[in-house]
């Protein structure tokens, strides 16, 4: 286990890149779902406001 | 008018260019996009980490290669779809595609960021250094500089959608050739970056058991592509299109969803 944590001397170089590859997506994903649920809030409240009117 | 014979393929153009019908048959396909994509980015990174074989050359540091290729080949693939997104926009005036072309461009520079830093992660210990200016890098970063300049153009006239969307169209077209560039860089300018080693057409340089995970990871990337793409453009519909009926309707059955 030890052995593929080092990955033979290259833990740094290797462990960084996948790291930076999964937490991109992740970002991205966390991102999005935020997104959608503020745009949906916005429009929702715009048509309050239209309807309040 | 005269009578116009459809078929399938172009009633479902038709559809696919209807902002709602869009909005409406992409939902379908996102859980399973995202579903495909993690299983196989869970497959491809175990097969890619712990089965394949130490390089005989760059031992365990080749693993790079499993995030590094195939998010240079998306950000170049990504690049593509919006250059065609692009032509579409221009010509056609679509808005599907306009949406397509824009939420195409926050993960495929994310890609982009992605090949660029784990290829210098890879040329630390491989080359002794983090950066050098060789056509392949150097284009790769213009890559970069081009996603940015699409997202900022479109948001520098974000009172006018339609107007943003063309004015970054022209950008995503001309900045083609830089996609053209980058493939062919490794040919007409040998430097320190390796040559193509996969090649759909030709012979590749790799066995099977080092090729296997970076072909999932090329198809986990996609379908993650295909996800990210979907839900970006149905929320730049949305937004976009706020105005409208469809949206109206739409964002209120998701509001009772929501509840019960």
């Amino acid at each position: 286990m030890n052995e593929f944590f080092n990955m033979g001397g290259y833990a740094f170089y290797v462990w960084s890149s996948i790291g930076l590859f999964l937490g991109a997506m992740v970002i991205d994903f966390i991102g999005l779902s935020m997104k959608e649920k503020t745009v949906k809030r916005n429009i929702k409240s715009w048509m309050r406001r239209k309807l309040n009117k | 008018m005269h009578k116009q014979r459809t078929n399938a393929i172009v009633t479902l153009y038709h559809k696919l260019g209807s902002p709602p019908s869009f909005y409406r048959i992409s939902g379908y396909f996102l859980k399973w996009l995202l579903l495909l994509s993690i299983g196989l980015l869970i497959w491809g990174l175990y097969e890619g980490l712990v089965l394949a074989p130490a390089d005989y050359q760059q031992g365990d540091s080749f693993r790079i290669i499993y995030v590094h290729v195939p998010a240079a080949w998306m950000s170049m693939f990504v690049y593509g779809i919006m250059g065609l997104c692009g032509i579409i926009a221009i010509i056609w005036r679509m808005k599907v595609a306009e949406a397509v072309m824009m939420a195409s461009a926050p993960i495929g520079a994310w890609f982009t960021v992605i090949a660029l830093v784990t290829g210098s992660l890879w040329g630390k210990p491989m080359w002794g250094t983090w950066w050098e200016w060789d056509a392949r890098m150097t284009s790769e970063l213009i890559l970069l500089f081009l996603y940015i300049g699409i997202m900022a153009t479109y948001s520098a006239f974000s009172e006018d959608s339609r107007k943003a969307a063309r004015m970054a169209a022209l950008i995503a077209v001309v900045g083609i050739f830089n996609v053209v560039i980058i493939h062919f860089s490794v040919k007409w300018w040998s430097s320190i970056h390796q040559g193509t080693t996969v090649s759909l057409m030709g012979e590749s340089h790799i066995t099977w058991d080092m090729l296997r995970p970076l072909l999932i990871m090329a198809f986990a990337t996609k379908f993650y592509y295909g996800y990210s793409m979907l839900k970006r453009a149905r929320i730049y519909l949305l937004e976009t299109e706020s105005h409208k009926r469809w949206v109206q309707d739409t964002v209120n059955e998701s509001n009772n969803g929501d509840k019960s």
